[in-house]
C-alpha cells in the first residue's frame, strides 16, 4: 500500500519549472529520503504532496486524501517539518510544544492550568498531562504510546527536559532542530515530511535527530526525510533522487551502492557527475600580501604562522563561550575548527576577524595583532559568515562591486576586477539576478567570491557548506584545497565530517574549549585508543569494519566529545 | 475553539515579551498625549512686544500700563527705533507700538489720532495676534481714559458665548483627539507586523500544516490585539481626563463602544496590510503612510476637513479615523449627541466588517507563490 501516489505532476514557478511532469509512489511503513541538488524540486515536491501548493497539473493522492481539495482532513494526519521550521523563539521550549499539541488538536492537561514550575518540571508533568486525541483515529488504528508520557517523553528524547523553560530562541542550533522535530512528532503523525532536519545541525544532534524519528514513530508510520547527507539517506529504506523537477532512481540505497561513501558517488553519478576541475579561482588567485610598514622583529615569522590565535577568551557575565583558545596556523593550511552547536566556533571566529572582542587574549594575522589594528589586520582576511550575508536586493555584479569598494580596490580596477571574478566565478549567466533569487549552492559561491575579491593570503570560512548540495561541496572543496595550494591559508568550520578529512589540521572545540588538535588521522588514533572496539552508529551499521581500522570521522568526533563529556 | 485559545494564548505570551508593543500601548499615548498638551498649541499666544513713547503727556503713561496688564502681552519698553528693529530682527519681541508726539495733542483736540504697530510679517499667525492685541488693548484704553467721550457710543452690543469650549482652549479636542492617534498605532501599526512575522519566520508555513483553520488565524490575531488596543483606551483617557484634566461630557460606556468599533476597523487595515505584503519592513512603512498618516492629518484632528480641497474631502469619507475623531471630540466635550454617536458608529462598524471580511478572504491556507521561496 502506498501512502503518496502522484501521477505525472508539473507545477511552475513563473519560467521555472519545479516539478516536470513527476510520478511516485511512496510506500507506506517506510523511511523514504529525497535526495537532489538545490533547486531540484525537493521542497516544492513535499509542499505539493500535504496541499500547501497546488499542482498546476497532474494527481495526488496523500493517505488517500487529494491535498488539492482535501487539505483540512489531510493535515490532521500529517506531520510537517518545514526548512525553516516555525518554533516562536519568544516561547520557552514546554510553550512550543504544548501550542503545537494544541494546535494539532491534542488535548493536554485535564486538571486546567498546567504551567509547569521550574523546580519540579517533570513530576508535574507526569501529574497534570495528559494526551489523548480529540480527533477520532483513522482506520487501522495502531497502538499508540500510552498517552500520559507524550510531552514528558518527547523532552527526555530530545534531552530538552533542563531547558524546557528556556526561550526557544536561545537554543544552539541542534537543540531548534530536535525542538522543530519534537513539535512535527507530537501527536503521532501517519506521515511525517521533513524537509531537511539536519542542516547545519553537529553530528551528535544528528544521530539523536535520526534516532528520535526511528524510535518515537510506529511500524506503520511512513516518513519522508529531505537530505543533504547522503549517509543518513543511505540508512533509510527507499532513496528517491530528483533533478530538475524529474525522479531520476528510485530504489533501496543498498542496491545502488553497499557503503554510503560509493552511495555519494553514485548518486553524484546520477546527478550528472562531478569531474574535478583544475580550479579557474584558485588559478586566478595571485598570492600577495599587503606591505607591512614596520617589518616584524622576527623576520621572516609571518610566512611561518598566518594565523594565531593566542589565549583567545570571551566571557558572557559568568559564562565561558571561549576559553584559553591557541593555535598557529600555517601559511597554505586548511586548518578545521570542528564542534558541536554552541561550543563557540562562530564566536572565535568573530574574535579572530575582529567582530567581536575578547575579554582576554588576542589573535594575529599575518602578524597584525587584531585588538591593535583590527582595520589592517582586516584587509589580509576574507570573510565568509555562516548566514548569508550580501545585499539581497542587489544583483550579483551590484554585490561584487560593492565589496570590492569596500575592500578598498581603486575606482578605475575595479569594474575590470569585477568582470574578472564574474567570470572566473561562473557567475556570469547570474550577473544580473538579485542574490536573495540565486538557489543556495550559488549563494554561497557568490559569497565566497565577495571574500577573495581583494586576494587576501587569509580566507576565513564560517560553515561555507552548510545546506549546499553534494556536487556543490564537492566543487566548492576543489576550491579550497587549490587556493591552499597557492598558498592561502584557511579557517573552516563545517558539520560534514567527510569535508573534515580535507583539512590538514583539526582543532576539536567543544563547551568553549580545544578538547583535541592534530591531523585527521592522529585525532582517529586518539580516538580508536579511547575505545579500540568500535560500535557502529545505525546509520553505519552495514558497514562492516575490520577489527583494528580507523574509526571514520564521524565516529572520532563523537568519541571525542563523549570521552571529554565523561571527564 | 481549543485551537483558537491556543493562538490567543500565545499571542498574549507574546505581547507580554516584547517591549516593543507594550511602549506602543502604553507609553507613547503618554509621550503624544504629553506632546498635544504642552508642545502644540493653537490658542492665541502671550506675545512679546516693545513699545516706544515719542508722546511726553503723562496721559500716555496711562497707555503704557495698559499694555503691561494685558494678560496676552509682555512689553519692554524703548527709547530708539533702530534698538526696536534689531530686537524684532532678533526675533526678541514680535512686533511694537509706537506713540507718536502728537498723540494726546491731537485725541485733546478730538482729532484722530494715529498710532503706529510693527509686526513681524514672516509669522503671519502672530503677526496677526500683534495686530489684533494693539488695537484692543488701545481701544479699551481709551474707553477709560479722560478721552472716552470722543467714542461714539457702540449700537451693537456683542454678547460672545463660546458653547462646549468657554474657555476656547484647544486642548480640549487635540488631547482627546490624539485617543485617535493612539488607537491607529496599535491597530495598524503593531499588527501589520504579526502576520508578516509568522511568514518571516517560517511559524506560518508550520501552522498551516496544523488542523489550524483560517478562522482561527483571523481571530487569533484580532482578539489579543483587541484586548491590549482597549486597555491601552482606558489607560488613554485615565490619562486625558484624571492626570490632565480634560473635561468630558459623555457617557463612557458609549466612548468604549464607539472606541472598540474604531480598534475593529484599525486592526482590519493593518492585519490587511501584513497578511497581503508578508514582509515586516514592508508592512510596517505601509501602514505608517496609509495608517498613520491619515489619522494625524485627514482626520479632522489637525485640519478641519470643510477646509480641505474637495477630493480630499471625499477621501476622508473612506477613512475610520474621520469618522471616529468627530466621534471622540464631541463626546468629549458636546456630550451625548446622538445623532454623531450613530452616524460614526453605523460607518466604523461598515468599514470594520468590511475590512473583517477582507482579511479573512486574504488569509491564505497555502503558500502559493511565495516569492524568493525555496523551490
Amino acid at each position: 500500500m502506498n501512502t503518496v501516489e502522484i501521477k505525472n505532476l508539473t507545477k511552475t514557478f513563473g519560467k521555472i519549472k519545479a516539478l516536470n511532469n513527476l510520478s511516485l509512489n511512496i510506500e507506506k511503513g517506510k523511511i523514504t529520503g529525497l535526495i537532489g541538488a538545490d533547486g531540484a524540486g525537493k521542497t516544492t515536491l513535499l509542499r505539493t504532496i500535504i496541499g500547501l501548493l497546488i499542482p498546476d497539473k497532474g494527481e495526488i493522492s496523500t493517505l488517500g486524501f487529494n491535498p488539492v481539495t482535501q487539505k483540512d482532513e489531510l493535515t490532521q494526519h500529517i506531520g510537517y517539518m518545514p526548512q525553516k521550521f516555525g518554533l516562536y523563539e519568544d516561547l520557552t521550549v514546554i510553550e512550543n510544544l504544548k501550542l503545537y499539541a494544541d494546535l494539532k488538536g491534542i488535548e493536554i492537561g485535564v486538571n486546567g492550568d498546567n504551567k509547569v514550575n521550574g523546580n519540579e518540571p517533570l513530576t508535574r508533568i507526569r501529574n497534570s498531562l495528559t494526551l489523548k486525541r480529540l480527533l477520532p483515529l483513522p482506520q487501522g488504528a495502531r497502538e499508540e504510546v500510552p498517552p500520559v508520557n507524550a510531552i514528558e517523553k518527547m523532552l527526555e528524547f530530545t534531552k530538552l527536559a533542563p531547558f524546557q523553560d528556556r526561550l526557544a530562541g536561545a537554543l544552539s542550533g541542534g537543540m531548534k532542530q530536535k525542538l522543530g522535530l519534537a513539535c512535527t512528532l507530537l501527536g503521532n503523525p501517519e506521515f511525517l515530511l521533513l524537509d531537511e532536519p539536519s542542516v547545519g545541525v553537529d553530528p551528535i544532534s544528528r544521530r539523536d535527530l535520526m534516532k528520535m524519528v526511528r524510535e518515537m514513530i510506529s511500524p506503520d508510520t511512513t516518513v519522508l526525510w529531505s537530505t543533504a547527507y547522503l549517509d543518513e539517506a543511505h540508512s533509510f529504506d527507499t532513496a528517491v533522487v530528483i533533478d530538475k523537477g524529474k525522479v531520476i532512481y528510485e530504489g533501496k540505497p543498498h542496491d545502488l551502492a553497499p557503503t554510503a561513501q560509493e552511495f555519494e558517488n553514485k548518486v553524484i553519478e546520477l546527478m550528472g557527475g562531478y569531474k574535478e576541475e583544475t580550479s579557474k579561482i584558485a588559478e586566478n588567485y595571485e598570492y600577495k600580501t599587503t606591505p607591512h610598514p614596520n617589518p616584524l622583529p622576527q623576520g621572516a615569522r609571518e610566512d611561518i604562522f598566518t594565523v594565531e590565535a593566542d589565549n583567545l577568551e570571551k566571557k558572557y557575565g559568568s559564562f565561558y563561550a571561549v576559553k584559553n583558545n591557541s593555535f598557529c596556523i600555517k601559511k597554505g593550511e586548511i586548518f578545521g575548527l570542528l564542534g558541536p552547536n554552541g561550543a563557540g566556533k562562530s564566536t572565535s571566529f568573530k574574535m579572530m576577524c575582529g567582530l567581536a572582542k575578547p575579554t582576554n587574549g588576542t589573535a594575529r594575522i599575518m602578524g597584525i595583532d587584531i585588538t591593535k589594528d583590527p582595520e589592517k589586520a582586516r584587509s589580509n582576511l576574507g570573510y565568509m559568515a555562516q548566514k548569508f550575508s550580501l545585499y539581497g536586493s542587489l544583483t550579483v555584479q551590484e554585490n561584487l562591486e560593492f565589496f570590492a569598494s569596500a575592500y578598498g580596490i581603486k575606482f578605475k580596477n575595479r569594474s575590470s576586477k569585477v568582470q574578472e571574478i564574474i567570470e572566473v566565478f561562473d557567475l556570469k549567466d547570474y550577473a544580473n539576478q538579485k542574490s536573495e533569487e540565486l538557489p543556495l549552492g550559488l549563494k554561497q559561491r557568490l559569497s565566497m567570491a565577495c571574500a577573495l575579491i581583494h586576494n587576501p593570503p587569509v580566507l576565513f570560512l564560517d560553515e561555507p557548506t552548510s545546506g549546499v548540495d553534494v556536487i556543490t561541496r564537492r566543487d566548492f572543496w576543489n576550491h579550497i584545497t587549490s587556493l591552499a595550494k597557492k598558498g592561502v591559508t584557511i579557517l573552516v568550520t563545517t558539520h560534514f565530517m567527510d569535508e573534515a578529512e580535507y583539512c590538514d589540521r583539526i582543532s576539536l572545540f567543544y563547551k568553549g574549549e580545544t578538547i583535541a588538535l592534530g591531523t585527521p588521522e592522529e585525532l582517529k588514533r586518539k580516538a580508536m585508543e579511547l575505545n579500540p572496539s568500535p560500535q557502529p552508529s545505525p546509520a553505519r551499521r552495514s558497514i562492516r569494519r575490520s577489527e583494528g581500522e580507523l574509526p571514520n570521522m564521524e565516529e572520532t568526533f563523537i568519541r571525542l566529545i563523549k570521552e571529554s563529556e565523561a571527564k | 475553539m481549543k485551537i483558537l485559545l491556543a493562538l490567543i494564548k500565545k499571542e498574549i505570551k507574546q505581547i507580554l515579551r516584547d517591549p516593543s508593543s507594550i511602549i506602543i500601548a502604553f507609553v507613547l499615548p503618554l509621550i503624544s498625549i504629553l506632546i498635544y498638551m504642552y508642545g502644540i498649541n493653537l490658542d492665541s499666544v502671550r506675545v512679546t512686544m516693545g513699545i516706544k513713547n515719542d508722546d511726553s503727556n503723562p496721559e500716555t503713561a496711562t497707555l503704557i500700563k495698559s499694555f503691561g496688564h494685558s494678560k496676552y502681552v509682555n512689553s519692554i519698553y524703548f527709547d530708539n527705533i533702530e534698538d526696536i528693529k534689531t530686537a524684532i530682527a532678533r526675533s526678541k519681541i514680535k512686533g511694537a507700538v509706537i506713540i507718536p508726539n502728537d498723540f494726546s495733542t491731537k485725541l485733546a483736540r478730538g482729532q484722530s489720532a494715529d498710532l503706529l504697530v510693527i509686526t513681524d510679517g514672516s509669522e503671519v499667525n502672530t503677526a496677526n495676534y500683534v495686530q489684533n492685541y494693539a488695537v484692543s488693548i488701545a481701544n479699551s484704553w481709551l474707553m477709560t481714559s479722560k478721552y472716552a467721550g470722543l467714542t461714539p457710543r457702540p449700537v451693537i452690543n456683542t454678547e460672545v458665548r463660546t458653547w462646549y469650549n468657554p474657555d476656547l482652549n484647544s486642548h480640549y479636542f487635540i488631547v482627546p483627539g490624539s485617543i485617535a492617534i493612539t488607537m491607529t498605532l496599535i491597530g495598524i501599526l503593531l499588527t501589520s507586523l504579526v502576520v508578516a512575522r509568522e511568514w518571516e519566520r517560517g511559524t506560518m508555513e508550520a501552522m498551516l500544516s496544523t488542523s489550524v483553520k483560517s478562522i482561527h488565524i483571523v481571530l487569533g490575531k484580532y482578539i489579543p490585539y483587541f484586548i491590549l488596543g482597549i486597555l491601552s483606551l482606558a489607560f488613554n483617557i485615565f490619562l486625558c481626563i484624571v492626570i490632565f484634566n480634560i473635561p468630558f461630557r459623555g457617557n463612557y460606556f458609549i466612548l468604549f463602544l464607539v472606541s472598540s468599533l474604531f480598534l475593529f476597523t484599525s486592526l482590519g487595515i493593518g492585519l490587511n496590510i501584513s497578511s497581503l505584503l508578508k514582509n515586516q519592513f514592508l508592512a510596517s512603512m505601509v501602514a505608517m503612510s496609509a495608517g498613520f498618516l491619515p489619522a494625524l492629518m485627514l482626520s479632522g484632528l489637525m485640519f478641519p476637513i470643510n477646509s480641505m480641497p474637495v477630493f480630499f474631502q471625499y477621501l476622508t469619507r473612506i477613512l475610520p479615523p474621520r469618522y471616529y475623531v468627530s466621534f471622540v471630540e464631541s463626546e468629549f466635550m458636546a456630550g451625548g449627541v446622538n445623532s454623531i454617536r450613530l452616524e460614526n458608529a453605523i460607518y466604523l462598524t461598515i468599514l470594520g466588517l468590511l475590512f473583517f471580511m477582507a482579511v479573512y478572504k486574504n488569509t491564505s491556507m497555502r503558500l502559493e507563490k511565495k516569492s524568493g521561496g525555496k523551490r
